[in-house]
């Protein structure tokens, strides 16, 4: 059944990340990205990797799950790795043979880039997609933008359009079975002929579903206003997200993580040199 | 008793776009006690969810043609009225709808029966406390964390109509709300409106065309082509067979075929409406026969 495909990538359980705060998961996600492009030494780049790691193990998502997430990208993975061995011609030369030379510089950014995009998938898929349920980080996102609401930014209504678009995810499918098998039972065919014969059929498809979801539309904001929905102002809610001790801990460590990547990184010791030799 | 609603020689007529008028409703004269249970039936196009979507304010003069008045809780939603007002008035008469997809918001059980609150502005624990009740009151609890679209439709109406009941309304207006369910979900609901009519704190008016569904009500209201056709008690009304079969309306089945013996010479008491009550008489008469 279609019903029973999950909702993006997302794991239930009960893990410590899993328990982690949305809001202090998006922000943890937007330090990680920034930590691995500003790491360049080799310890932050230790740290970045152990770090992954940890969070990773912590998540409790089988290895396979992982490989999955990495495998659009394996193909970019190579691909850069190839040209960063193949193409720097900086360090000392230790391999050649025929018009191939490879220098001990392209092995370490080779390697620095393979750490960069692993860590970069994984913290992102662990924090965000495998542990974070849409509804949660729906809302954690808008808890997070809610400043920007004062500068007449309509943060409620945009998380309110998502997280109704969420809840209308599976009914939807459940209606695009119900409008398929209609057409098959009057002799649609959907798996045969060419591909504009295939696509020209699954406009039967298409039109009745977009009628039916303008009908869904209309009546829900009916039942919407029936239960006194008026805009997000003087709206509270029945779960608020309670920041707890732990999810300050987990921000601070991402932040200290951010920090050693910052204060490792050349030109950070370049600045720092120049300060105190003056 | 006082009287919640009060609708007086209300016409209708919808307005398309182009301003002509189709008449939908003429020479309404109704009114609702408060606490009674009232059901309204009607073949298509009757009028019915017409007069439902006026009294709730769905329909304004925005849609259509208004003439008359109707008063809801002691005020003229017909005439000029402040948003503020209107607001009130929708909060407090509750509607549950046909379909339960249409009407359920959030994507968790709770978070959907807590959405009227929080519009409210109710604070958390108040709304906590709410949902818990509310749920209970429907026999769904144990199912806060469940995923709306995993519930059978019996279920998702239930939470529809828990969502409702968490308005806290004087009022609740159920418009052909069994009409897409299975049997076992249509008894569920029957059900709870049943037991909401029991406490006695809420007006509940249900729209619909199964005959069996109204015989539970204290008033029947048939509607025929925009006017009212009849008006009195179950007994009352479903004893006039020939009446309703003239506006394609039915009987319940075990009242038909106690119409048919009767018409037949074979029976002459009241005309049961329950099937129980048929199964006493059926088994009075055979034991007569032998």
């Amino acid at each position: 059944m279609i019903r029973d495909i999950t909702l993006g990538q997302y794991f239930p359980g009960n893990s410590p990340i899993h328990r982690i705060d949305p809001r202090m998961k998006l922000l943890m996600t937007v330090i990680f990205i920034v930590a691995t492009f500003v790491a360049s030494s080799g310890l932050s780049f230790a740290v970045l990797f152990i770090s992954a790691a940890v969070l990773f193990a912590l998540s409790r998502i089988s290895f396979k799950t992982l490989l999955k997430a990495m495998k659009p990208i394996v193909f970019i993975l190579i691909f850069t790795t190839f040209f960063q061995i193949f193409f720097t011609k900086t360090g000392d030369l230790i391999f050649e043979w025929w018009i191939i030379k490879i220098y001990t510089n392209g092995i370490i950014y080779a390697i620095k880039m393979f750490i960069r995009v692993i860590v970069l998938i994984t913290t992102t898929s662990v924090l965000m997609s495998y542990t974070t349920s849409p509804i949660a980080l729906t809302d954690g996102l808008e808890e997070l933008l809610k400043p920007l609401a004062k500068i007449g930014v309509p943060i409620h209504d945009f998380a309110l359009v998502m997280s109704i678009a969420l809840r209308f995810i599976p009914t939807l499918l459940e209606e695009t079975e119900k409008i398929m098998a209609a057409q098959k039972a009057r002799g649609t065919d959907f798996s045969t002929g060419s591909l504009l014969k295939r696509a020209r059929s699954l406009l039967a498809v298409f039109v009745p579903l977009l009628a039916s979801a303008i009908r869904h539309a209309i009546e829900l904001a009916d039942a919407m206003i029936c239960r006194g929905y008026r805009g997000g102002s003087g709206r509270t809610k029945l779960n608020r997200m309670k920041m707890k001790f732990s999810d300050v801990v987990w921000l601070v460590a991402s932040a200290a993580v951010l920090a050693l990547c910052i204060i490792c990184n050349p030109l950070t010791l370049d600045v720092i040199k120049g300060v105190f030799i003056k | 008793m006082e009287n919640i609603i009060e609708i007086k020689d209300l016409n209708f007529s919808y307005r398309d776009s182009e301003g002509n008028l189709y008449p939908a409703l003429h020479d309404i004269n109704l009114s609702f006690g408060r606490g009674t249970y009232t059901a309204i039936l009607g073949h298509n196009g009757s009028g019915k969810s017409t007069l439902a979507k006026l009294i709730n304010m769905v329909l304004t003069r925005d849609d259509g043609q208004i003439d008359g008045t109707i008063r809801v809780l002691g005020k003229e939603i017909t005439g000029e009225m402040t948003d503020d007002d209107a607001y009130d008035i929708q909060c407090r008469i509750g509607m549950v709808h046909q379909n339960p997809d249409n009407q359920i918001v959030a994507t968790t059980v709770e978070e959907d029966v807590a959405f009227g609150p929080e519009n409210l502005g109710k604070d958390p624990a108040e709304i906590r406390r709410i949902v818990t009740e509310t749920l209970a009151a429907v026999g769904m609890e144990g199912h806060e964390k469940s995923a709306p679209h995993r519930l059978s439709g019996g279920q998702k109406q239930r939470i529809a109509v828990a969502g409702v009941l968490a308005m806290q309304p004087e009022c609740i207006i159920f418009d052909e709300s069994t009409a897409m369910l299975d049997p076992q979900g249509r008894d569920a609901i029957m059900k709870t409106i049943d037991e909401l009519h029991k406490r006695g704190d809420v007006t509940i008016i249900t729209i619909t065309h199964y005959m069996n569904e109204a015989t539970d009500a204290d008033r029947v209201i048939v509607l025929d082509h925009g006017g009212v056709f009849m008006d009195g008690t179950p007994e009352e009304i479903f004893s006039q067979v020939e009446a309703l079969h003239s506006v394609s309306l039915d009987v319940p089945q075990v009242t038909e075929l106690f119409y048919e013996l009767k018409k037949a010479g074979r029976y002459d008491g009241e005309l049961p409406l329950h099937t129980d009550e048929g199964a006493q008489a059926l088994a009075n008469l055979l034991r007569i026969k032998r």
